[in-house]
């Protein structure tokens, strides 16, 4: 019985991604377990309300809008590398570039999760589909996010499917096909960080987000922490598969961390100067964060953290040396990733909220129900992350392929 | 489709006498078949109020079906097909009288099924020259709270989470930022030193929190009120976001009201019961003022410190204050453009 | 690729500055956001506000006689005489009362008003002629009803806002006939002022003003007292 190539595609696809040694078995079944333990929160969350959330009227957005926002940058830090390989032909980064989409693709199903999870009434959200329900767009900035998201979603989807399919029948992809999308998601990329962005930065009610350089630290914070998520993959990748990324791509995107690194640290020193060099009211957001206010102090010990092991890594990888050891620099980027996690998360969103726009000073502390679904959909995105990269790696090297199947390489 | 496709008679064999009656009650039950729901969807240009009749109806004859199979409650039955009904009917923004009427229909119905008695929700439209304003006199309030609990009371508000609109806030004389202010004190008032400031919705002419909402769930009534459609929110909290007054309450939990309590004169975009995780607010008790009546915090206030009036109306006193006192509004500088103003003697 | 880039670019800054040019010749208009004044000029149409008649067709009224008063139709005064339990005074009282005697059966009413130099009872009430119903300064009597006109001959600024509309309370409607409550009908014309007590509800207290209450032991006393 014949079928076409890309049912076998897909079919290979899936035995390639539900196929591996202990090991990845051992860390699929990690995740599993982890989403299941999501899904029985939120199950819990669905059944009683919000109220089982650590958020309230005062602090109305938390955990799951922070991990969204951050992770939006994560999905945008994809054009990184996208960028250099697809337009300007630079053939070193051309391995790593599905791992990045890779981790775009997982970074924006978590978000679309993220985005769920945090809904009052998820099942009105059909009311958003344009002719049946009401899309209120272009005004609301939430329905530009809709749309930015969704549509970066299915060019990661479709780019690196061609050439996967491509390479997987045997064939070269074809430029004049691929590339135009390629263009496309590259200025796709910086608008649905900047969009995500101006969510925050349109809102005069909040002026720790009303500010025009929100929307350039998102890009700075998302180009250092994207790309230092990229290299953590690649070394895993390196050391656990035998496909062997070259060390020239990790100095390429060590210099990006970098260099993102440099410029968000700057625009930190930017914002830190306008708020404190002359405190008004307007600064108390940020007084709540870095400081505490009347002894409400819940942000101060992260976003010093975040603070200091931000600087510590952007010193680091500023010098050559260390920026091309093979052990710190993974460190290092573990560093960056975590500090701007806290810094564009938590320590973003909920200073938004403290105080309130009537001076209300209400700490948030996520519940164990919030946590548990975190978790559970960043487990999620990491399945879908490991499966990816899983088909990607087989076909690159070969290892899957029309012609294996067809000389029975693969059977099931 | 004039013939009756196989696709629809296999549907409507299935379906159980009194689905089957509903849909022969509909007025244009040509439409409601789950087949052509299907047929609209795939190849006529969507008809949407079509689309989404037919959809409801093979909705609700399927939840009719397996009700049916479970329970022989004839009531439980209705129950579903209402249920079924009203979750695929339309923003109310954009329903015809005619669609409105029935869900009203089956909204009082639901609530006598499940309160025993009977409610009245109104869907009176905003009068012509009319646009409401609200002045608060900053040097006659004394902090009573009689208005927080009449509106409690006015427009069912959760009694298990203590919500409310309205929030008095004490602050000291010779003080104006509410963030040294007290939002709940409770001790002998008029304290002294001390003066009493009320917040609640400000029903912005320039509303931001209309602007960010994805769904189009609130909105900006012509006579000035800022509604929420609560059957059509999504609960995303945007709007809470960009209010700068505090003016929007969420539904964390379901809400709980005693049954006797429960204020029985409703208005769909008013008082009627919410639902868990839906937004609120002040809407100046519109089942009230779209009466000709005043909102329950004006009636309330043992001070006169509060006035309602329309500010299309020379003659009225909301515009008396505005053109013989000073006045001054909350945040006036982020240009919403609130319709409540404060004022001393 | 490259005779793709190579034409694109030029192709690229051709748009952009076309586009920039189109923008700057078009002759923009600020972003403008309506403000409440203009939609109450743009609307200067007849109110065809709900018919509220029946809303106050049970309250018993007055029509307010007031000399110089700022542009507005006739309002109407809630009676007070059919409210008070001791109106009228002739039923109690026949002949005239002594300035100074003691108050009996009037024994809990205590003035809190004015200083003693100021007022006292003959102010309002005449003991001449202790007929039913108040006296102006000049002596002139007068109804229960109309105690607003007692009361402006010193709080002829708070008359004028009660006129007006930014002092009092209005009954029922914000529509139609304008009814609205005489000065005895919320305050006490023996003790006006406001009397000190708890609130009606309590709030929930945020985390904001827990502290502060806390830190301010001092104020918290007094304001209990």
């Amino acid at each position: 019985m014949r079928h076409h190539p890309l049912t076998h595609f897909f079919f290979d696809a899936f035995l390639s991604a539900t196929r591996g040694r202990l090991g990845y078995h051992v860390w699929m079944g990690c995740l599993t377990f982890f989403m299941l333990l999501g899904a029985y929160a939120y199950q819990i969350q669905l059944q009683e309300g919000l109220v089982v959330t650590g958020m309230s009227d005062h602090v109305s957005w938390g955990m799951y809008i922070s991990n969204f926002t951050f992770l939006v940058g994560m999905a945008a830090a994809a054009v990184m590398l996208v960028l250099p390989t697809y337009i300007l032909d630079d053939i070193d980064f051309g391995k790593a570039v599905l791992i990045g989409e890779g981790v775009a693709v997982a970074a924006l199903a978590m978000c679309l999760a993220f985005v769920t999870v945090d809904l009052g009434g998820p099942h009105r959200v059909w009311h958003m589909i344009p002719k049946i329900g009401f899309f209120n767009w272009p005004r609301s900035l939430l329905t530009w996010d809709v749309l930015v998201l969704n549509g970066y979603l299915a060019l990661n989807l479709l780019i690196p499917f061609y050439l996967l399919y491509r390479r997987y029948t045997g064939r070269q992809p074809e430029k004049h096909k691929y590339v135009p999308f390629v263009i496309l998601s590259v200025f796709w990329a910086v608008g649905i960080h900047l969009v995500t962005a101006f969510l925050y930065a349109g809102l005069p009610a909040r002026p720790f987000w009303h500010n025009a350089l929100l929307g350039p630290r998102f890009l700075a914070s998302a180009f250092a922490a994207g790309p230092a998520f990229i290299i953590l993959v690649l070394k895993i990748i390196n050391h656990f598969t035998d496909y062997s990324i070259r060390t020239v791509i990790f100095h390429k995107l060590a210099m990006i961390t970098t260099v993102a690194a440099q410029i968000n640290l700057v625009m930190l020193g930017s914002e830190i100067f306008v708020e404190f060099y002359h405190p008004t009211e307007h600064t108390e957001s940020a007084m709540y964060l870095f400081f505490g206010l009347d002894g409400h102090t819940a942000l101060v010990p992260w976003i010093r953290t975040a603070i200091v092991l931000n600087i510590i890594a952007t010193l680091t990888l500023s010098i050559h040396r260390l920026r091309h050891h093979p052990i710190v620099l993974p460190i290092m980027g573990a560093t960056l990733f975590i500090a701007v996690w806290i810094e564009k998360g938590m320590g973003l969103v909920v200073p938004g909220f403290v105080p309130g726009p009537l001076g209300d000073i209400v700490d948030y502390h996520p519940s164990w129900i919030e946590i548990a679904v975190t978790s559970g959909i960043w487990a999620m995105g990491f399945f879908i992350l490991s499966s990816l990269i899983k088909v990607a790696i087989d076909i690159e090297s070969g290892r899957l392929s029309a012609a294996k199947r067809q000389s029975g390489g693969v059977t099931s | 489709m004039t013939e009756s496709s196989p696709l629809r008679r296999w549907v409507q064999g299935l379906l159980n006498p009194e689905a089957r009656r509903h849909l022969a009650a509909e007025p244009d039950a040509d439409d409601t078949g789950f087949a052509e729901g299907a047929a609209a969807v795939l190849d006529k240009p969507l008809d949407r109020r079509q689309a989404l009749r037919a959809l409801a109806g093979a909705a609700g004859a399927g939840a009719a079906l397996v009700n049916a199979a479970c329970s022989p409650l004839s009531g439980r039955n209705e129950e579903a097909q209402l249920r079924w009904e009203e979750f695929f009917k339309k923003n109310y923004r954009l329903m015809t009288d005619s669609e409105r009427s029935a869900t009203v229909d089956r909204l009082e119905r639901l609530a006598a099924g499940e309160q025993k008695e009977k409610v009245h929700i109104q869907t009176s439209k905003p009068a012509a020259g009319v646009l409401f304003g609200y002045a608060f006199n900053i040097s006659k309030c004394k902090g009573y709270q009689d208005c927080v609990t009449a509106c409690i009371e006015e427009n069912n508000l959760d009694r298990k989470s203590n919500m409310q609109y309205i929030r008095i806030f004490e602050i000291e004389n010779g003080q104006s930022s509410l963030a040294s202010a007290n939002g709940s004190y409770y001790h002998k008032v008029p304290a002294d030193g001390q003066y009493y400031l009320g917040t609640q919705c400000f029903h912005c002419e320039n509303p931001p929190c209309v602007s960010v909402c994805p769904v189009g769930a609130t909105w900006k009534e012509e006579d000035g009120i800022v509604v929420v459609d609560y059957d059509w929110c999504i609960g995303c909290r945007y709007c809470q976001a960009a209010c700068p007054y505090f003016g929007r309450r969420f539904n964390w939990s379901a809400p709980e009201i005693p049954a006797e309590e429960i204020n029985r004169e409703q208005h769909y975009l008013g008082n009627r019961p919410r639902k868990k995780g839906v937004m609120e607010k002040c809407t100046f008790c519109i089942q009230r003022t779209r009466q000709g009546k005043q909102p329950a915090c004006v009636e309330a206030c043992p001070t006169g410190a509060r006035i309602f009036g329309n500010l299309l109306d020379p003659n009225s006193e909301i515009r008396y204050v505005l053109a013989n006192k000073k006045v001054f509004r909350l945040k006036e500088e982020l240009g919403t453009e609130p319709k409540f103003w404060y004022f001393s003697d | 690729m490259t005779t793709l880039l190579r034409l694109g670019r030029p192709l690229a800054v051709v748009c952009l500055w076309s586009a920039l040019l189109f923008h700057a010749c078009s002759g923009g208009k600020p972003p403008h956001h309506p403000k409440v004044s203009e939609t109450i000029a743009a609307h200067q149409g007849i109110p065809q506000p709900p018919d509220s008649r029946h809303l106050t067709a049970d309250v018993k009224r007055e029509v307010v006689a007031f000399v110089n008063q700022p542009g507005h139709g006739d309002f109407f005064v809630e009676t007070r005489s059919d409210k008070l339990a001791h109106a009228p005074c002739s039923g109690c009282h026949e002949g005239a009362v002594p300035n100074n005697a003691q108050p009996q059966a009037h024994w809990d009413i205590t003035l809190e008003h004015a200083p003693p130099q100021v007022m006292n009872c003959a102010t309002c009430h005449d003991p001449a002629h202790h007929g039913d119903g108040l006296i102006f300064l000049s002596g002139t009597k007068t109804t229960f009803d109309r105690s607003y006109q007692v009361c402006r001959q010193c709080h002829f600024e708070q008359a004028r806002d009660w006129a007006g509309g930014a002092h009092g309370k209005r009954l029922e409607t914000w529509t139609g006939e304008r009814i609205v409550r005489s000065c005895t009908g919320c305050h006490n014309p023996h003790q006006p002022k406001f009397h000190k007590r708890l609130p009606r509800h309590a709030a929930t207290p945020t985390a904001s003003d827990l502290p502060r209450e806390a830190n301010h032991p001092d104020t918290k006393e007094s304001h209990h007292d």
